[in-house]
C-alpha cells in the first residue's frame, strides 16, 4: 500500500519502513523551534522534576518574534535571562532581534525549513512550513518534554488531499481561497489530519501563498498541512538551504482519507466574522459594518506579495480619519524589500504606522482594543479578546480587504479600488 | 489513582471556545500556572459560579467542539484542580492534548453523552474501561477510552510529573 507524505517522514524518523494512521510513534525530530517567551520558564518547569541537561540542544532553534520589541521591563529580564540560558544549555541556533521575522516565515526565508524534514514546534502556527514539503508538528505545552528528552508522542495522521482548481478573480487572494476552503471541509472533518494541497491551482501558487493556504487551516485543527515539494520549492530553497535534505513526495497509490476538489474560479472575498476564524461568510454579509482599526501582519500575512495588493488599495489614497491602520511586515527581509519597492513609503503616505517584524499584536500584546471596538485584520484569530477587551469584535480578511476597509473606514468590498 | 469516578453532571453545549468562556485568555498572556488560581475560573465566561458548585469525582460533560481555539491548557489544568472528569461528544486535537498534559481524566469522544445525561444526574464514569452510568436514570453507554499510554500519562498527573518519573526511573 502506498504511503503519503506525513506516513513517509514519520517512518523514517522513527526507523520503520512504513508507518499507517493511529499508530503512535517516538520519532526523531530535525529540528525543534521554540520562541524567546518560554524558554527560561520551560527550563525552570523542567529543573524542577530533576532535567540537568537537554537531549539535543544542537537541533533547537530560538526565534525572538513574541516579545519584540520590549514592552515591560519584566520582558527585558527575560529576555536577558533567556540569553544567558542558551548559552549555559549549549543553544547556538538563535534568531536575534534585527535579524529576525516571525518564527513561521523566517525560517523558511532562512533555510530552516527543508522537505522531508519533521520539525517539533512550540506554536501551533507552524503549519505554514508544509509550504516547503516539511512535516511540522505542534506540541504547545509539551514542549519541554521535547526539550528533555527530544521526542514526544505522535499519532500518525490520516492525510485528507484538497485539490484546487481554476484561476482566483482580480481582488480575491489565497486567504479567500482557505477561508472558503475551511468553511467547506469544517473543523471535525479535518480534526487531527494532515492536510495535503494539490491540483493545478496549487501548482500556480507561489510558495509564500501555499504557506498561508497551509497555515491558516490549523484553525480547523488540522495536525498539519503540506504541498509536495515541485520547481517552485527547489528554486526557492536552492540559496537558502541550511542543511541536506531529500525531497518526499507521496506515493502514486497513496491511501487519503478524504479527497476533496474545489473550483477557485467563483470564489468571492470572504471574511470571518468573530468569535471564531471558521466563521466563515461572504464579505458582502458585513458590507458597510464600521471600523476603528486595521491591521496587516502576522505569519498568516505580511509577506511582500500581502504588502504589494495592500499597497496598491492604499496608492494615492489616504487611511479614513476614523481608523488606526498598523502594517506589520512579517520578517526583516520582507521589510527590506518592501522599503526598497517603495511599499513602506506607500504605507506612510497613506497614514498607515508601520512597524518591524513582530507577533505581538496578533494575540493583543501591543496595540489593543478598546472596549466595543472593531478590528479588521489579517491575522491569525478572532477569538472574543485576543486582541484586548472582551467586548471587542474581530473580522478576519485578506490583505486587500483589510486596506480597502481601512481606506474606507467601514468593510467594503475591495475590487471598487482595484478597477 | 482510581479510574473511577461518581459525582454530579454539569452539562453544557456545543463549541465552547478555550479562551474566555472555560478560562479567561489573561491568564495565558500572564502565564499563570497555579492550580488554586486556574481552578477559581474553569467556566468562568459562562457561569462564574462554576468552581463553587463543584465537588471533586463530579463530572463535565460537554457538546461537540469543546474547548475549540488556540490549544492553551490552563482551562483544563483548572479542572484537574478542582477534581473534575471531562466526558465531550467531541474535543479537537489540541484539547485532546492538552488533557494528558494537564492529567485530566477524559474521555474525548463520546458521540451521544448529551442525550443521555440532564445537568444534576448522578453520573459512574469508568476513565479505564470507557464505560458511563447515569445512576439517577440507569442508562448505560459503552465509549472509547484513551489509549493506555496517554492514561499512564495522565495517571502519573499530567505531563510534567510523567516526565519526573521518567527521569526517577532512568
Amino acid at each position: 500500500m502506498g504511503q503519503t507524505i506525513v506516513q513517509k517522514v514519520l517512518a523514517k524518523k522513527s526507523g520503520q519502513s512504513e508507518v499507517h494512521p493511529g499508530e503512535i510513534l517516538y520519532p526523531k525530530f530535525d529540528l525543534s523551534v521554540i520562541h524567546e517567551v518560554p524558554v527560561v520558564e520551560f527550563w525552570e518547569e523542567l529543573k524542577a522534576v530533576g532535567v540537568t541537561k537537554l537531549a539535543r540542544p544542537e537541533d533547537m532553534l530560538v526565534v525572538s518574534d513574541h516579545e519584540i520589541p520590549i514592552n515591560t521591563l519584566k520582558a527585558a529580564e527575560r529576555t536577558k535571562k533567556t540569553k544567558e540560558l542558551m548559552k549555559e544549555l549549549g543553544i547556538k541556533r538563535f534568531i536575534r532581534p534585527g535579524c529576525h521575522g516571525i518564527q513561521h516565515q523566517v525560517t523558511l526565508e532562512q533555510g530552516y525549513v527543508l522537505p522531508g524534514m519533521l520539525i517539533t514546534v512550540f506554536d501551533i502556527h507552524c503549519l505554514n512550513m508544509g509550504a516547503l514539503g516539511a512535516v511540522s508538528v505542534p506540541v504547545v505545552y509539551e514542549y519541554p518534554t521535547v526539550m528533555a528528552t527530544g521526542t514526544i508522542w505522535v499519532k500518525v495522521p490520516e492525510t485528507i488531499r484538497i485539490n484546487l482548481h481554476g484561476k482566483m478573480q482580480l481582488g480575491v487572494s489565497v486567504r479567500d481561497v482557505i477561508h472558503y476552503v475551511m468553511k467547506e471541509v469544517g473543523a471535525e472533518a479535518a480534526d487531527y489530519r494532515m492536510v495535503d494541497f494539490s491540483g493545478p491551482a496549487v501548482k500556480e501558487m507561489s510558495i509564500f501563498e501555499r504557506m498561508i493556504l497551509c497555515g491558516v487551516i490549523v484553525e480547523i485543527g488540522a495536525k498539519s498541512a503540506i504541498v509536495e515539494p515541485d520547481e517552485k520549492t527547489l528554486a526557492y530553497i536552492k540559496e537558502r538551504a541550511k542543511f541536506p535534505y531529500e525531497v518526499v513526495k507521496n506515493d502514486k497509490d497513496a491511501k487519503f482519507e478524504r479527497v476533496y476538489d474545489f473550483d477557485i474560479s467563483n470564489i468571492e472575498p470572504m471574511v470571518a466574522l468573530p468569535p471564531s476564524p471558521d466563521n466563515v461568510a461572504p464579505l458582502t454579509e458585513v458590507i458597510g459594518k464600521k471600523i476603528d482599526s486595521a491591521y496587516i501582519g502576522s505569519c498568516a500575512s505580511g509577506t511582500l506579495e500581502e504588502l504589494r495588493a495592500a499597497a496598491q488599495v492604499m496608492k494615492n489614497r489616504i487611511v479614513h480619519p476614523d481608523v488606526f491602520c498598523l502594517v506589520v511586515p512579517s520578517t526583516q527581509e520582507v521589510f527590506r524589500e518592501a522599503a526598497d519597492e517603495g511599499i513602506i513609503s506607500t504605507f506612510i503616505k497613506a497614514g498607515c504606522h508601520v512597524i518591524g517584524p513582530t507577533c505581538a499584536p496578533c494575540f493583543g500584546a501591543i496595540n489593543q482594543m478598546a472596549d466595543g471596538d472593531t478590528r479588521i485584520a489579517t491575522s491569525t484569530r478572532n477569538d472574543r479578546g485576543r486582541m484586548g477587551s472582551f467586548n471587542s469584535d474581530i473580522y478576519l480578511a485578506s490583505a486587500v480587504t483589510v486596506a480597502a476597509a481601512a481606506v474606507k473606514g467601514s468593510i467594503t468590498d475591495p475590487r471598487e479600488f482595484l478597477r | 489513582m482510581s479510574w473511577v469516578y461518581r459525582g454530579r453532571c454539569h452539562k453544557f453545549g456545543h463549541d465552547l471556545h478555550i479562551d474566555d468562556e472555560i478560562m479567561p485568555l489573561r491568564f495565558v498572556r500572564e502565564r499563570e500556572t497555579r492550580p488554586e488560581v486556574l481552578s477559581q475560573y474553569v467556566m468562568h465566561g459562562i457561569d462564574p459560579e462554576f468552581p463553587k458548585r463543584v465537588k471533586p469525582g463530579d463530572i463535565l460533560v460537554a457538546g461537540r467542539r469543546f474547548a475549540q481555539g488556540n490549544p492553551h491548557a490552563q482551562g483544563f489544568r483548572g479542572m484537574k484542580a478542582l477534581g473534575l472528569g471531562l466526558i465531550a461528544e467531541w474535543m479537537p486535537r489540541g484539547a485532546y492534548r492538552n488533557c494528558v498534559v494537564a492529567g485530566l481524566p477524559a474521555i474525548p469522544k463520546c458521540p451521544g453523552i448529551l442525550d443521555m445525561v440532564n445537568d444534576g444526574d448522578e453520573l459512574e464514569v469508568n476513565f479505564e474501561t470507557g464505560l458511563i452510568t447515569n445512576c439517577t436514570t440507569g442508562a448505560k453507554l459503552k465509549s472509547e477510552p484513551m489509549p493506555s499510554f496517554l492514561r499512564e500519562i495522565i495517571a502519573a498527573g499530567g505531563s510534567t510529573s510523567f516526565l519526573k518519573k521518567q527521569i526517577n526511573k532512568a
